[in-house]
């Protein structure tokens, strides 16, 4: 009564959308870039880059949230396993155990540098360091990922089928049931 | 509200939601929205659904 609904123009809408979109890459990747100045000038460690991490943790696991809610993390899943090669959850595995591999490698060699007093002694350290890593990390993280993709996965499902409830049946089945005129 | 002529375009070219989304290029649960009209699609949307059933905007789309 006392509110007047606001206009909304679709083109607008939509280059709105576009721009918003823009912003968020630009934040990811100055995100990673500030990660990358603060390595290299205040050496490794996982305290200095919080906010960032923050920042890139939260926005994916919101992305991921979302979408499951919304439903169309299913749809996502369908487009992109018609389309490529590898399923998106041997992808999320892949990605998981390249992070683990990069974490890995900081750790073997911080601890060669940091550590070691010889050269056969760094070596030694990194390859120690490195694999040890590579078993934690790896693991742990790819463990993680797949989890969060099934939970997400789960949910979505759950949601778009409750969302296509009220059909009167399938898609397969319906298609000839429809035509033999018994639906 | 439901657009059963949109449904019964599909049923008449012998198609699946699937097989409808396939050749429109969304996803299967993308059809079952607009049939159910729990999805307003875009225009490009629309006219690639014409398209491929043969028939007119107005006969898919247009509500008395």
């Amino acid at each position: 009564m006392f509110w007047k609904s606001k206009k909304v123009d679709e083109r607008v809408k939509n280059q709105q959308n576009k721009i918003y979109k823009e912003i968020f890459f630009f934040v990811m990747l100055i995100c990673l870039i500030s990660i990358l100045i603060k390595f290299i000038t205040e050496g490794v460690s996982s305290q200095n880059v919080l906010t960032e991490r923050l920042i890139l943790i939260f926005s994916a696991v919101y992305y991921c949230g979302r979408a499951a809610y919304l439903g169309i993390f299913t749809d996502e899943v369908e487009i992109h396993d018609s389309a490529s090669k590898f399923k998106l959850s041997t992808k999320f595995i892949i990605f998981g155990v390249a992070i683990g591999m990069v974490i890995a490698i900081i750790m073997g060699v911080n601890s060669a540098f940091n550590y070691a007093e010889s050269t056969p002694q760094a070596i030694y350290f990194f390859f120690m360091v490195f694999f040890v890593s590579l078993f934690m990390y790896s693991s742990f993280i790819a463990g993680i990922l797949i989890l969060f993709y099934g939970l997400a996965k789960k949910k979505s499902d759950r949601v778009i089928q409750r969302m296509l409830e009220d059909e009167d049946s399938g898609d397969q089945y319906e298609k000839h049931t429809f035509k033999n005129g018994s639906n | 509200m439901k657009n059963i002529r949109l449904k019964m375009a599909r049923i008449e070219h012998d198609l699946s939601q699937g097989e409808l989304a396939e050749k429109v290029g969304v996803t299967r649960q993308t059809i079952g929205l607009i049939e159910l009209g729990k999805y307003n699609p875009t225009l490009n949307l629309c006219i690639a659904i014409c398209k491929t059933l043969n028939k007119t905007l107005d006969e898919l789309f247009w509500e008395e």
